[in-house]
């Protein structure tokens, strides 16, 4: 299983090798974590610090310094099977595009490899990830896995209209994200490059293999929570009362958005406490999945992109291979690049004002009366965010914020319950809610 | 005020010379009155004295390299905050010839940080920041920087280059300053893993930059980049002399000096006055080493010292150096990683330089960097300055303490913090500190 560390890492790539996949997502930090990095490194830095297994293959992205200290301590403290790193840009546009196309491509070798010695055989070679073969099974999992993001997407749509609770979606989410990374995964005829049993071909049918899995689960879900739902009724799967009452009435409307959000306990927390959360803005909520990954003709090479503030075309300095692909016209991992560095950006990006535009974008489609900010203790982003988007959000709109800093089980302590209480009485009083 | 002890002198001569507008306490720092100091860093009049000082300065006593030294910080503040030349922001680890070769003066808003500790005047940038909502748990170099900016002690800048290299902090501080004075921003995305591929994009992008800066910046032009390259180059073989000298035993060179002039090691590449200083600091331990009055005497230990130090008044350095009579021998951020920069080929060259920071990449690269500096400068014992809130650096210390060990060379990670004096641990450093003295003083039997 390869377990990767930020949304910005495409699982379609080791799901396309037939390696189970999912985004990490822990509950605490691991047992001795500071024999490995010092205490003041945000807690999901830490909480990579464990031992993973000698089943689970890591890959770290360049999220932030901590994580790139992580990194290290994986690999030098032998912490899990194999670790990679994958070098994600902090910018999009042509060049960013381009390099990360090489990264995605050299990250897929590096799995083929490991594939490889796993079975037996000799190393992989670049035919593994640039042959037909590969590159057909790797577009039928983006297929899939944009059916899964469509369904995820909609299940948070729901959460906007208050008709189930963020906390069910978020969870559901991860249930999906789980399934990902635990589910056995179809087997692919090696011949023709198409999902060999029944389950994974009737997927295939619907776009991609793993998605009978997944997307079952979400719509599913996403059915049964948002059914027809009375004033409190619907939440919690089905299983009676929603957490958050059903609907928004009589409520203030907050938003969430932060960094990771490490657990998503807080989100309950502040439906409990009687807030509506009409978003999350998190790399465990929507930002991992309101985009699509382009599997058709049309994702050439990009040009400059207008998005950043030096947003040259450096595509031909970064000596990518050309976009169209024996048989085909598209590059996958180019567009796996091109969708995955131009989604909602997280704190760590750098391009220009889109964090922020789409945070007033949220902030007004959903009507919400003050934003919650989550940043875990430490996380340098999220401090320089905080101040940034309350500065340019927050101020801008005329809309409060609150910042939560917290640790993994922080989200049911006193303080948090207090000072989440305080916001409350504060947005109703400013609502006239009595 | 023992830390950055010229330029303070200076400075006191500079206040006292435009009629007793700057008083310092008896006490720890410096208390400025009468004349703000970012009104006497504006004033014209300010940099005639003061260059018309430096010869008496030079009469006092003062040392030929401290002069020279002042000299350059001197020159480019005039440049930036008179307004002379554009003035360009940069995070640390922008390569300054690009600054200088286009015409412009770089202005290093985390540097110059540790210049207003130095000062006094560091408390007022922390809270200027810490108003802004900015967390006090970020690290203090880049809020005292941004706090600088917001409260109007620092130059107006023309444009902001950062790179991604090392530290979160740097480049985000600098994306809020650059809304602040609403000028352009850029950003160096660096590669992690060094390639060709990852070489030629950070090239590409460094060329865009310089590009776009001519274009878009009155005052800038491509035409003197090669010329900052040679100067740069011209440089750096000075300073691989002074790095050579370094090796002696004992050191020639007071390290809580050499940690002060770090600030122009991360500033002033491919500046005419780098290489006139570098010069004289060589002939200075030239001298030294000939006459062999060395600034710790009876030489006990040899340090190599991580990361920065604090840099308001402390005890720390007269404790280590005086009492335990024990030299940093010589600093991780005083390495010069780098080969000489080919001027035919500007941005490979940048580009290069840049990917080769050894603290960049797998941290392997440090280990080996470390390794080098053990073996070349005769060192006992390590320690790193944990600067609170520097994760790029502080995340290492576990493997780094482990490696050491297989070397048999004893480990220190002192916890602190280099420009907020409010977080400073004084007692605790020194007793620590001296901790690890007698852990080395048991292991040679004394």
């Amino acid at each position: 299983m390869v377990l990767v560390s930020c949304s910005y890492v495409p699982l379609e790539i080791p799901l396309a090798l037939g390696i189970p996949a999912k985004r990490a997502v822990f509950r605490e930090p691991g047992a001795s974590c500071e024999a490995y990095l010092p205490r003041d490194f945000c807690p999901y830095a830490k909480a990579f610090a464990r031992e993973h297994g000698q089943d689970c293959v890591v890959a770290i992205a360049g999220s932030c310094d901590a994580m790139r200290r992580a990194y290290d301590a994986l690999r030098y403290f032998g912490l899990a099977r194999e670790v990679h790193f994958v070098d994600v840009p902090r910018s999009c546009g042509g060049g960013a595009e381009a390099y990360y196309a090489g990264v995605l491509r050299d990250f897929a070798l590096e799995l083929a490899h490991a594939v490889r010695r796993e079975r037996g055989d000799a190393g992989a070679s670049a035919h593994d990830v640039d042959g037909p073969l590969f590159q057909r099974r790797l577009v039928a999992v983006m297929q899939s896995m944009n059916s899964l993001r469509q369904g995820l997407s909609r299940l948070f749509e729901l959460v906007a209209e208050g008709r189930i609770s963020a906390m069910d979606a978020i969870g559901t989410a991860l249930r999906v994200n789980d399934a990902l990374g635990t589910r056995p995964r179809g087997n692919w005829d090696s011949a023709s490059g198409a999902p060999a049993d029944a389950g994974a071909a009737r997927g295939s049918e619907r776009g991609g293999f793993m998605s009978t899995a997944g997307t079952a689960v979400v719509l599913e879900g996403a059915m049964r929570l948002a059914g027809p739902c009375g004033p409190g009724a619907g939440g919690s799967g089905g299983s009676g009362q929603s957490r958050s009452g059903g609907r928004p009435g009589g409520r203030a409307r907050v938003g969430v958005s932060g960094t990771c959000l490490l657990e998503p306990a807080l989100l309950g927390v502040l439906e409990e406490v009687g807030l509506a959360v009409a978003f999350v803005d998190s790399c465990l909520g929507p930002r991992s999945f309101d985009f699509r990954v382009p599997t058709d003709e049309g994702v050439g090479q990009a040009e400059g992109d207008p998005r950043t503030d030096a947003g040259a075309d450096e595509n031909a300095a970064a000596g990518v291979n050309s976009s169209v692909i024996p048989g085909g016209s598209l590059d996958p991992f180019y567009a796996l690049a091109h969708a995955y560095l131009g989604k909602p950006a997280c704190p760590r990006m750098f391009v220009g004002d889109m964090r922020a535009q789409h945070l007033r974008k949220l902030v007004r489609s959903c009507g919400v009366h003050g934003i919650v900010y989550f940043a875990p203790k430490f996380c340098d982003h999220a401090y320089y965010d905080f101040a940034e988007l309350k500065r340019h959000v927050g101020e801008s709109e005329g809309l409060p914020m609150l910042l939560l800093e917290g640790e993994y089980g922080s989200a049911r302590s006193g303080q948090t319950l207090t000072r989440v209480t305080a916001f409350r009485e504060m947005l109703e009083g400013r609502l006239g809610l009595g | 005020m023992m830390h950055f002890g010229i330029p303070s002198r200076f400075w006191q001569m500079v206040g006292q010379a435009a009629g007793g507008a700057a008083r310092q306490t008896a006490t720890r720092g410096a208390r400025w009155t009468v004349v703000r100091p970012e009104v006497l860093l504006r004033w014209k009049l300010a940099y005639k004295v003061a260059s018309a000082a430096l010869p008496l300065l030079e009469a006092r006593g003062a040392k030929a390299y401290q002069v020279a030294a002042i000299r350059c910080v001197l020159s480019d503040f005039a440049d930036a905050y008179l307004g002379r030349k554009p003035c360009i922001f940069t995070s640390a680890f922008v390569p300054t010839e690009l600054v200088y070769g286009l015409g412009g003066v770089p202005f290093l808003p985390e540097a110059a940080a540790g210049l207003a500790a130095a000062f006094g005047l560091a408390a007022r940038s922390l809270f200027a920041c810490e108003a802004l909502w900015y967390s006090p748990d970020l690290c203090s170099f880049h809020r005292a920087g941004l706090g600088g900016a917001a409260s109007g002690l620092l130059p107006r800048p023309s444009a902001v280059i950062v790179t991604s290299h090392l530290c979160d902090g740097g480049k985000r501080s600098l994306l809020h300053i650059s809304r602040l004075a609403g000028c352009p921003f850029y950003m160096l995305d660096v590669p992690y893993i060094p390639s060709d591929r990852a070489t030629r994009w950070l090239a590409s992008q460094i060329e865009h930059v310089a590009g776009d800066l001519a274009r878009r910046v009155p005052g800038l032009s491509l035409e003197g980049l090669a010329q900052a390259l040679h100067r740069s180059n011209e440089a750096l073989a000075e300073y691989e002399r002074v790095s050579a000298l370094r090796r002696n035993v004992p050191a020639p060179w007071r390290g809580s000096e050499a940690l002060n002039y770090v600030l122009l090691f991360l500033w002033s590449w491919g500046s005419p006055s780098l290489a006139p200083f570098y010069r004289a600091l060589r002939l200075h331990l030239e001298r030294t080493i000939a006459t062999g009055d060395f600034p710790v005497r009876d030489e006990r230990h040899r340090l190599l010292w991580l990361n920065l130090r604090p840099y308001y008044d402390t005890r720390v350095f007269k404790h280590l150096e005086g009492d335990r009579a024990s030299s940093v021998a010589f600093e991780e951020y005083s390495f010069a990683y780098w080969p000489s920069l080919d001027p035919r080929d500007p941005f490979a060259s940048l580009a290069e330089k840049m990917m080769s920071n050894f603290g960049w990449g797998p941290i392997e690269r440090r280990l080996e960097a470390l390794e080098r500096l053990v073996d070349d400068y005769s060192v006992d014992g390590v320690v790193q300055f944990a600067q609170w809130g520097c994760r790029q650096s502080n995340g290492g210390a576990a493997i780094i303490a482990r490696e050491l060990r297989k070397k048999g060379i004893p480990f220190l990670n002192l916890d602190g913090d280099g420009v907020d004096a409010r977080c400073g641990t004084e007692a605790q450093a020194i007793t620590r500190l001296g901790a690890f003295i007698e852990l080395l003083d048991a292991r040679r039997g004394w």
